[in-house]
């Protein structure tokens, strides 16, 4: 079994912490378009979904990758980016149902769980992401979730929803 | 020595359609921190004496806090600060949301809007672009109605929008702007001075980034906060209940508003309180505001039957103004009308106010011209509440009376009936009964907005929290003054709390994490500005720099004709409690005069009218620093 981050999604409250945290880790920068995580909101509904890797078995992202960019690396069993193979093309990005890759100045990004240690779960109070050794099947069912309320989310059907 | 931090402003004149770019000197950051502190400043060197407050010459300051844009626990704040139609006084407003940030990864620190428009406009902040559009297919149309279309317009992806509703379009004397939606900046009527302005809302997208002096030392210091949050009840209570939370302590220690003041419990209290919400499932978690842990904002819904609708909150203002006061339990009725007050922009706690003193004024036969036929003006009717909202925010008949707040409307209306309408200088009062809650009553009564719990929240005298009780300790010896129906030491709690809630929205964090939950303390946030900043204050530096703006907001008052006094309303003043633990009580002339003439002391403040002296002034630098500031001496 690995460990990886899984996502409560009724209990983020879109604050942000996570995102600065992460961007500031990876580039030094406080700000979402460095960072490996990302919230999706919609203000009217309070609905909140964070956007991040979490290290699925079927990775599309790499198979549709044109020039073998995203690579496994055993040291924590997950895929990761090579920056320098990435053409930052974009196609990883299209590909992903739950929008955990993102290209950020022609680079892929993606989450790499700090080498082990991933500080966005070190900051959330609300208890939303959560650093968990899980079986295939939780992980499935964390991101069928995500993708349904992904999904409402484009269409703003969660207003419909708050109404019934 | 410090850094300097220069605060980079957008001065936008809708007169002229002109953007202006200015800066202000890294010195006024050294002496007040940020946003309130400089909005303050710029206020009082920029719009002169007695000036109408919806007219041309009145500016509406939107400042970010200095920490905002950094993961600091809560720096999510805008400071908005204006002369209030309402009071004619000095006014500033807090809110927060996403706006904050996004402005501040826009690249600005603040925007100052002068003149007015010919026609409905709104303002639209792409990065460094700055764009005056036409607003007028959004005039007319409600805060949600307003930011859903402006998404729709520019693009859903990292906007923020801060809109007026109706109330703020009509000139409301109690109007809101809104951010993100739900986050009002509320009390005494900036909605109606950007309404004056023609100016609908302000949208906009940061997407560049910020950066500290030290990340490694700042990190270090958010987890030290992150642990005591994970320790404190107050803060459990906050992530799962919201302020709603409150209701159920206040009730429970008999000072909670009910019938426009004339009772301070209420029987059934807990079901406007949020275990209720929760339970009952018309309540979860809302929006926080950026950087947010304790995430207090909601999101409530009534899923069916005549008051079906969803919105942000409800807060415990909002449930104690639209429903103790009111005499009503009803929630969905209360959620009813918390929706309607968010989406026309209207604040929760003056809308309640007056419609309460419309209702003592029938209950005493004292009733105004234009009441509409049919409505049940008695204590609960849930009727009067909704409909008399929406007459208000339209300025419909009596909604026209009402929407200038209780002062005017008991001047028009006459008789006695300006004894029960619980303001003073000019703002309805918060929730809490300040016969009881004396720090309260100093607070409020000093508070140079007007009676009410955003100048100063020394929550501590309630003893609600271990936090609470060692502050208390802290700063006057003995826990043992956490007795709110206590006059000994409030002065000096009064007072460290007001310090301490300028430094808090000067730096854009929460007065909910510095003050109530007591969280985020003076050893934190020197430890922020360290990391932040490179800068090197003490705690007495600390505390200084909000008492220099606390210092200059009363000089703008003492400037002006009408002098703002530090006063209560009457009610609270001369009617008793009723009945309860503290039957018999009131904060009597003699109580308050006692708090008031220590608090001088302590300020160094003239012992007869609470004037600051030039000595003072020269003390904390303002004489130099605020151009013209020696008017208010005079």
């Amino acid at each position: 079994m690995n460990k990886t981050i899984l996502v409560n999604l009724d209990k983020c409250t879109g604050c942000d912490i996570c995102v600065d945290v992460c961007s500031a880790e990876k580039s030094g920068l406080y700000s979402e378009e460095k960072s490996e995580i990302r919230i999706k909101r919609d203000e009217s509904g309070a609905v909140f979904v964070p956007l991040v890797c979490e290290q699925c078995r079927e990775h599309p992202c790499v198979d549709v990758c044109p020039v073998n960019a995203i690579r496994y690396d055993d040291t924590l069993s997950i895929f990761k980016v090579d920056e320098k193979t990435c053409t930052g093309c974009k196609v990883c990005e299209e590909a992903c149902p739950y929008e955990g890759i993102f290209v950020s100045e022609d680079v892929a990004i993606k989450c790499d769980l700090c080498g082990g240690n991933p500080l966005c779960t070190k900051v959330c109070y609300p208890g939303a992401l959560q650093y968990v050794e899980v079986t295939e099947g939780a992980v499935r069912a964390d991101l069928e979730g995500k993708i349904a309320k992904l999904k409402k989310l484009g269409e703003g059907a969660h207003e419909q929803e708050s109404r019934i | 020595m410090n850094r300097k931090v220069e605060f980079k402003i957008a001065h936008v004149d809708l007169s002229n359609n002109s953007v202006r770019v200015k800066t202000t000197p890294g010195r006024d950051f050294d002496l007040y921190l940020g946003s309130r502190g400089v909005n303050a400043k710029i206020l009082f060197e920029e719009v002169p004496k007695g000036i109408d407050p919806l007219g041309p010459e009145n500016l509406l300051i939107f400042g970010v806090g200095a920490l905002v844009g950094t993961p600091v626990p809560t720096a999510g704040q805008t400071t908005i600060t204006s002369k209030s139609p309402a009071t004619g006084l000095y006014f500033k407003s807090n809110t927060g949301g996403g706006w904050a940030k996004a402005l501040k990864r826009a690249g600005w620190d603040a925007v100052v809007i002068a003149g007015i428009s010919e026609r409905p406009v709104y303002l639209y902040i792409d990065d460094s672009n700055i764009s005056i559009r036409d607003a007028s297919n959004l005039w007319g149309k409600s805060v949600r109605e307003t930011t859903k279309e402006l998404h729709r317009q520019l693009g859903n992806r990292g906007l923020e929008v801060a809109a007026i509703g109706q109330a703020g379009e009509n000139l409301v004397l109690y109007a809101t702007i809104m951010t993100s939606m739900y986050h009002a900046a509320g009390r005494g009527g900036l909605g109606a001075v950007m309404g004056s302005k023609k100016l609908k809302a302000i949208a906009v997208r940061g997407s560049g980034s910020t950066t500290v002096e030290d990340k490694q030392v700042l990190h270090a210091e958010i987890e030290k906060v992150l642990e005591r949050i994970q320790g404190s009840k107050k803060a459990e209570l906050y992530l799962k209940y919201g302020t709603a939370a409150t209701i159920v302590g206040v009730n429970e220690s008999w000072t909670l508003p009910v019938n426009n003041f004339q009772k301070n419990h209420l029987e059934d209290g807990y079901k406007l309180g949020g275990p209720y919400l929760v339970e009952k499932g018309y309540m979860r978690h809302g929006g926080a505001c950026s950087a947010c842990p304790l995430g207090c904002h909601k999101f409530s819904v009534v899923k069916s039957g005549k008051y079906q609708g969803y919105s942000g909150g409800p807060e415990y203002e909002t449930l104690a103004a639209l429903g103790a006061g009111c005499g009503i339990t009803g929630i969905e009725a209360v959620l009813k009308g918390n929706e309607l007050c968010n989406d026309f922009g209207l604040d929760t706690i003056s809308a309640g106010g007056s419609i309460q003193w419309l209702i003592e004024c029938a209950e005493r036969g004292a009733l105004p011209r234009d009441i509409p036929k049919g409505i049940d003006l008695s204590w609960g009717s849930e009727e009067a509440l909704i409909s008399l909202i929406g007459l208000i925010a339209h300025r419909k008949g009596v909604g026209d009376l009402l929407a200038k707040g209780t002062q005017q409307a008991a001047q028009e209306v006459g008789g006695d009936s300006w004894k029960w309408a619980v303001q003073a200088n000019g703002l309805e009062q918060s929730r809490v009964d300040t016969r009881v809650a004396k720090a309260y009553a100093l607070a409020f009564a000093v508070n140079p907005r007007g009676p009410d719990h955003l100048h100063a929240q020394p929550m501590a005298e309630f003893g609600f929290f271990p936090e609470s009780r060692r502050l208390v300790e802290r700063l006057v010896g003995s826990d043992k003054y956490c007795n709110p129906a206590a006059i000994e030491k409030k002065p000096e709690l009064v007072r460290w709390h007001e310090d301490m809630f300028a430094v808090t929205d000067s730096l854009g964090i929460c007065s909910f994490a510095t003050t109530t939950s007591y969280i985020i303390d003076a050893p934190s946030i020197l430890g922020f500005l360290r990391a932040g900043f490179g800068m090197d204050l003490t705690e007495d530096e600390l505390l200084m720099a909000g008492r220099r703006t606390v210092v200059l907001e009363r000089c703008f008052n003492l400037r002006e004709e009408k002098l703002h006094r530090d006063i209560l309303p009457w009610r609270v003043m001369n009617e008793p409690v009723q009945e309860g633990p503290y039957k018999g009580l009131t904060t009597s002339e003699n109580d308050l005069r006692k708090m008031l003439t220590r608090y001088y002391e302590l300020h160094g403040y003239d012992l007869e009218g609470g004037r600051p002296t030039s000595r003072l002034l020269s003390s904390l630098g303002l004489l130099e620093n605020v151009k013209g500031i020696e008017k208010a001496l005079e």
